[in-house]
C-alpha cells in the first residue's frame, strides 16, 4: 500500500514538474523544443579519470553538400589508452539535413569517421572551391579533410603539413581550431588552440574525498598555440614562431576572431584554463602582439585565475565594436568584456547582471546569437562541470543548458541579461555534462537552433520555438577577392528601429564551429534600410532597402583574387 | 572547553561540602566555627563576613592550608588579587600533598585564569590513589584550557577508561583534536554526538572537527541536522555556513552567516566570512549591507565594520563611488595599516581614472602586504595608464610569480 502511495506521489510530482516547465516555456520570449539525434559522445571514461575524457565534444554546423541546409558533424573520442577509435561507437559522425528536421547519417560515405581521439571541429573553405572543408583537432593528432564537392572528403593532413608533432613539446592536444585570413590574402589560415601537455602513462592522479577525479590544470605543463599560413596550393606553413604566437604558451581552451580595433586585421582572443587569457593583436604583415594585459582582458577585475572555457567574440551591445564573452566554472562567473572603442575593454560581468546569474553555473560553450530576433544578441551556454566527484547536489556536475536573454542597452550600466533555463524549455532533457555547441537555422524558419553535445550522453538538438512575431535577415556572403567564406567581413544592418553589427566568424563556443549565414533579428522591422558589408579585402559594399525574413546571398564586388 | 570550565564546582561550595562530608585524607584540617562560617558566607557571596571569619580562623590556626585556600578565594572575589595570590601560595606551602587542597588550588587557579597552574594541581589531585574518573576528566579539561594537549589526551583517556560516558568521549575527542590527531578525535566526537544528540556542544564540536578534517559532506549533514535541532545556536549556524561554502552552496552559506548575526550580533566571524563571500550574496546583498551598517553603527571606531560595509556596497551591480569612497577613507583613518582598505580604495579610484591616487593607495597596500597578487596586477594596470611600462611589466611579473606560487603551479 505504502509503495503504491509513493508511486502515485512520484507520478503526480513528475507530471506537475513537466507541466510546470511547459507552462514556463510557453511564456518565455526564447524557447526551444528538444529533438533527438542518434549520436552519443563516447570519451572512454575510466575510473582513473584521464584528462581528455572530460574535455571532448566539438560539433559543427555546415552545409557540406551545398543543398542549402546546415548539416551536423560531431567529433568523438576514442580508447583513452591507445587514442584509437577501436570501436564503431567512437566514430565521428556526419548527419545530412533534409531541411525538414530529418537527419541521415552519411559518415561512411563522407569518409569522416576519423581515427584518433577527436575533440574540435572547425569549418572553413581553405581552397576557395565553394565546398566547406573540415579541420578536426584532437589528442595527439589533427586532421584536415578536404571537401571533394561530391559528398565525400579526403584526408589531406599530410599534404597540408598541419599534423606534425611539435619538435619541442612533442604530440599536442588540440581543443580548438579557427579559420581566419590573418594576412588578408584571400586565403583562410588556420589557428590551432592547444590545451596542455598530457601523457597517458605519466598523467597525475588526483584524489578527492569521493575518489579519483580530473586533475586541476596546474598539474600539467603549458602548450603553445599554432598558426598555419595558407600557401594557396593545399599546403600550409607553420608560422607560429615568426608570427609571435608561439612565444606565449598557455592552456588554451578556445579561440575567437574579430577585428576589435577596426584596423582591418582580424585579431584572435584565446581563453586559458587557470591562466591569463591572450589577445593576439594582428599588426599586419603576419605579426601578432599579445596585448591581453594592455587591453584589460587578461583577467577578471579581481585578477583571479579562472577556468576560461569556450568563448564568443562579437558585438553584444550594438555599438559596432566586438565584445568578448567567455564562460568558466561555478563561482567564477561568465565574464563579459565590453569593447570601449578606444583600443581596450572594460569588464561588465557584474553590471550586466551576468555575475549573479552565472555564479552557480559551470559553462563550456557560449554562442552569441539573437535567438528571439529582437535585435539584441543573446548568449546560449552549454553547462556541465569538468569534475565528477563534486558534492552530490542536484545539478552541480550535470547541469541544464541556459540561454541568457539580452534585455538591451537601455539599462544603467549598459546591457543586461536574464537567464532562461526551464523557462526556455531547456529542462525538458535531464541535466548533463554538456560540452560543445553549434548554432544555425536547421529548418529555415528564421530562428536559429542549437546542437549540443554531452559526455557519455546523447547529443541534443534544440529547435528554436520562440514566438515567431519578429522579423529576421540572414546574409550568406561569398568572397571573391576576400576568402570565399568571407570570414572577417563586418556587417552593419540599419533598420528603422535599430542599428546592429556582426561579422563573419565560424568560431563560436567550445571546440565547435557554426558555419551558417550571419543572422540578424530585425524585431518589428520587416526590412533593413541598409546593409553595409566591409569585406576583408577592404571593399565596402552597401545594399539598400533589403527586405527581411529571407537569406540574402551577397557576392563580393570587384575583380576576383 | 568552556563547558568544562563552567562545570567546575565553585570553590567555596566544594570546600564547604568537603568540610561537612570530609574526604578521606592524611592531613585532615581541624574544623573551626570560624572556618565553617567563613565558608558559608563565601558560598553566599558575602565576602565581607567571609573575610572576617576566615582571617579569624587563620589567626587561630595559621598552619591550616584549608583556611589559606578559602581566604585566597575570598580575596579574589573581593577584588584583591595580590592578597589572593599570596594566600594561595601559602596554601601551596602548607597543603601541597593534600588531595583536597590540590583540588581546591586547581579550582582557585582556574578562577584566576591561570590554567597552567590549575591543570598542574588538578593532575596531582587526579593522580592520588582512589581519585575518581571525574577528577581525571577535570585534569584533562584544565590541561586543554592550559594548551597542553598531550596531558589532556593522557588524562582524558584515563577518564574514558573509568567512566564510559558521552561526556568523557567528547572530552577525549576534543583532546585528540587539540593534539592534531583528527583521525582519533572524530570517532570519539561522533560517539558523543550520537549518544547524546541533545547536547548542543557535542553537535557543534563534532561538526567543527569534521570541517577541520575536510570531511565537508559529513560536516554538512551533521550541522544541517544540528541546525534543525538547535535553530538558535549561533555556533552551529556559523559552522553550517562554513560547511555550505565548502560544499559549494554559497547562497546557503550567506544565509547561515546572516542567521548567526541575527542570533548574536557580537560574534565577529560571520561578518568576516560574509566579506569573503559577497559575490554570492545575490538578492540578499541588501541584508548583508544592512548588517554591516548596523555593526558599523555599534562600533564606529572599529575600522573593520566600516571597511566591510564599503566592500559590501562595492559588490552591488552599480556601486555608488561617491558613497563608498568616504567609507573606505574613514576605514583607513581608523586603521591605516590594513592593506585591504587601500586595495579597495585604489580599485575605486582606478575606475574613476584617478591614476596617481590609485598608484599611491596600491603602493601602500603592497607595502603592508606584498604577497597579495591582485595588488601587483592592479598596480601594473595603473602604471600602464601612467605610461610607466617598465614598472607595469615588473609588477605583472611579480603577479605571475605570486599566482604561480599560490596555486602550486608547475610551469615550464
Amino acid at each position: 500500500m505504502r509503495a503504491a502511495i509513493l508511486g502515485v506521489i512520484a507520478v503526480v510530482t513528475a507530471l506537475l514538474s513537466a507541466a510546470w516547465w511547459r507552462a514556463a516555456a510557453a511564456e518565455s520570449p526564447i524557447r526551444f523544443t528538444y529533438q533527438p539525434i542518434p549520436f552519443t559522445l563516447e570519451t572512454s571514461e575510466t575510473p582513473e579519470r584521464h584528462a581528455p575524457e572530460t574535455m571532448a565534444g566539438g560539433v559543427a554546423l555546415f552545409d557540406y553538400n551545398n543543398d542549402g541546409y546546415l548539416d551536423i558533424f560531431f567529433a568523438n573520442g576514442a580508447d583513452i589508452r591507445t587514442l584509437k577509435k577501436t570501436s564503431p561507437k567512437y566514430s565521428n559522425r556526419l548527419f545530412a539535413n533534409d531541411g525538414k528536421g530529418h537527419f541521415t547519417d552519411v559518415t561512411e560515405k563522407a569518409g569522416l569517421a576519423g581515427e584518433g581521439y577527436d575533440m574540435a571541429a572547425a569549418v572553413g573553405d581553405y581552397d576557395n572551391d565553394g565546398n566547406e572543408d573540415l579541420f578536426v583537432g584532437g589528442v595527439h593528432g589533427n586532421r584536415l579533410y578536404h571537401n571533394n564537392g561530391n559528398g565525400t572528403f579526403t584526408d589531406v593532413t599530410a599534404k597540408a603539413g598541419i599534423g606534425r608533432p611539435d619538435p619541442e613539446y612533442g604530440p599536442l592536444w588540440t581543443v580548438g581550431g579557427l579559420w581566419v585570413d590573418v594576412n588578408n590574402d584571400g586565403l583562410l589560415d588556420l589557428f590551432v588552440v592547444n590545451y596542455l601537455s598530457w601523457d597517458f602513462q605519466t598523467e597525475p592522479h588526483c584524489k578527492t574525498p569521493g575518489g579519483l577525479d580530473y586533475c586541476d590544470p596546474k598539474f600539467y605543463k603549458r602548450l603553445p598555440n599554432q598558426l598555419f599560413l595558407n600557401n594557396g596550393d593545399g599546403t600550409f606553413k607553420d608560422v607560429s614562431a615568426e608570427s609571435g604566437i608561439r612565444a606565449h604558451p598557455g592552456k588554451g581552451m578556445a579561440a575567437g576572431a574579430a577585428d576589435y580595433d577596426l584596423d582591418g586585421w582580424m585579431d584572435i582572443f584565446v581563453t586559458n584554463d587557470k591562466l591569463e587569457n591572450f589577445l593576439f593583436h594582428n599588426q599586419g604583415g603576419g605579426k601578432f602582439e599579445e596585448v591581453a594585459f594592455e587591453t584589460n582582458v587578461a583577467l577578471r577585475e579581481d585578477a583571479e585565475w579562472i577556468s576560461g572555457m569556450g568563448l564568443d567574440f562579437r558585438d553584444i551591445d550594438n555599438d559596432g565594436y566586438p565584445d568578448i564573452v567567455f564562460v568558466a566554472l561555478d563561482e567564477e562567473t561568465f565574464p563579459i568584456f565590453k569593447n570601449t572603442g578606444k583600443g581596450d575593454f572594460t569588464e561588465i560581468t557584474r553590471s550586466s547582471g551576468m555575475a549573479a546569474l552565472s555564479l552557480p553555473m559551470a559553462g563550456y560553450s557560449p554562442n552569441v546569437y539573437d535567438f528571439d530576433n529582437d535585435g539584441w544578441k543573446d548568449i546560449f551556454v552549454t553547462r556541465g562541470h569538468v569534475e565528477v566527484m563534486l558534492p552530490q547536489r542536484e545539478g552541480q556536475v550535470d547541469q541544464l543548458n541556459t540561454v541568457f536573454r539580452n534585455l538591451g542597452n537601455g539599462h544603467p550600466g549598459g546591457v543586461k541579461f536574464a537567464a532562461l533555463t526551464a523557462e526556455a524549455g531547456l529542462a525538458s532533457e535531464p541535466p548533463r555534462r554538456h560540452r560543445g555547441s553549434a548554432v544555425g537555422d536547421l529548418n529555415g524558419d528564421g530562428r536559429v537552433d542549437v546542437v549540443t553535445t554531452a559526455i557519455g550522453a546523447p547529443a541534443e538538438i534544440w529547435m528554436n520555438a520562440s514566438p515567431a512575431g519578429n522579423h529576421w535577415l540572414e546574409l550568406q556572403l561569398e568572397g571573391t577577392r576576400s576568402n570565399r567564406d568571407a570570414i572577417g567581413a563586418r556587417i552593419k544592418v540599419v533598420t528603422p528601429g535599430a542599428t546592429q553589427y556582426n561579422h563573419v566568424s565560424f568560431s563560436t563556443g567550445y571546440a565547435s564551429s557554426s558555419a551558417g549565414p550571419v543572422h540578424f533579428g530585425l524585431g518589428r522591422d520587416k526590412s533593413a534600410n541598409s546593409v553595409e558589408i566591409r569585406w576583408p579585402s577592404g571593399t565596402v559594399q552597401e545594399l539598400k532597402d533589403v527586405s527581411g525574413d529571407r537569406i540574402v546571398r551577397v557576392r563580393e564586388p570587384g575583380p576576383p583574387r | 572547553m568552556k563547558s568544562h570550565r563552567t562545570a567546575v564546582l565553585l570553590l567555596a561550595g566544594w570546600l564547604l561540602g568537603w568540610l561537612l562530608s570530609p574526604l578521606p585524607g592524611p592531613a585532615q584540617q581541624p574544623v573551626t566555627d570560624d572556618l565553617r562560617q567563613g565558608l558559608a558566607a563565601l558560598s553566599k557571596n558575602d565576602f565581607v563576613h567571609a573575610r572576617e571569619f576566615l582571617e579569624k580562623a587563620a589567626k587561630l590556626d595559621p598552619q591550616s592550608a584549608l583556611v589559606a585556600v578559602a581566604l585566597a578565594q575570598t580575596y579574589l572575589k573581593s577584588g584583591q588579587k595580590d592578597l589572593a595570590v599570596q594566600a594561595a601560595a601559602r596554601a601551596e606551602q602548607l597543603g601541597a600533598d593534600t588531595p583536597a587542597i590540590q583540588h581546591a588550588l586547581a579550582l582557585f587557579y582556574a578562577t584566576t585564569g591561570d590554567f597552567a597552574k590549575a591543570a598542574e594541581w588538578e593532575r596531582r589531585f587526579a593522580a592520588t590513589p582512589g581519585a575518581s574518573a571525574q577528577s581525571a576528566a577535570s585534569a584533562a579539561a584544565l590541561s586543554l584550557d592550559a594548551g597542553q594537549p598531550a596531558e589532556a589526551v593522557k588524562w582524558a583517556e584515563t577518564a574514558v577508561r573509568g567512566d564510559d560516558t558521552p561526556d568523557a568521549h567528547h572530552l577525549l575527542g576534543q583532546a585528540y583534536r587539540a593534539a592534531g590527531r583528527a583521525e582519533s578525535a572524530l570517532p570519539e566526537l561522533r560517539r558523543a554526538a550520537q549518544a547524546s544528540p541533545g547536547q548542543e556542544v557535542f553537535v557543534s564540536d563534532f561538526g567543527q572537527a569534521l570541517l577541520e578534517h575536510g570531511d565537508f559532506a559529513e560536516a554538512l549533514a551533521v550541522l544541517e541536522k544540528g541546525r534543525r535541532q538547535y535553530p538558535k545556536s549561533p555556533q552551529i549556524a556559523l559552522a553550517f555556513g562554513v560547511a555550505c561554502y565548502a560544499q559549494r552552496r554559497p547562497a546557503d552559506s550567506v544565509g547561515a552567516f546572516l542567521d548567526v548575526i541575527r542570533l548574536d550580533s557580537t560574534i565577529e566571524q560571520p561578518y568576516v566570512f560574509l566579506g569573503r563571500a559577497l559575490q554570492d550574496a545575490g538578492i540578499r546583498l541588501p541584508e548583508v549591507v544592512a548588517a554591516y551598517a548596523a555593526w558599523e553603527k555599534k562600533a564606529p571606531d572599529n575600522y573593520l565594520p566600516v571597511f566591510l560595509h564599503a566592500k559590501a556596497l562595492l559588490a552591488s551591480s552599480n556601486p555608488d563611488a561617491a558613497r563608498i569612497e568616504p567609507e573606505l577613507r574613514r576605514s583607513i583613518e581608523l586603521n591605516g595599516a590594513f592593506w585591504e582598505s587601500h586595495l579597495e580604495l585604489s580599485a575605486l579610484l582606478s575606475k574613476q581614472g584617478k591614476w596617481p591616487e590609485a598608484e599611491h593607495e596600491l603602493s601602500r597596500s603592497i607595502e603592508l602586504n606584498p604577497r597579495e597578487a591582485r595588488a601587483h596586477y592592479d598596480l601594473a594596470r595603473v602604471y600602464l595608464h601612467l605610461g610607466k611600462r617598465d614598472l607595469a611589466h615588473a609588477e605583472q611579473a611579480e603577479y605571475d610569480r605570486l599566482k604561480s606560487a599560490e596555486s602550486g603551479a608547475r610551469l615550464p
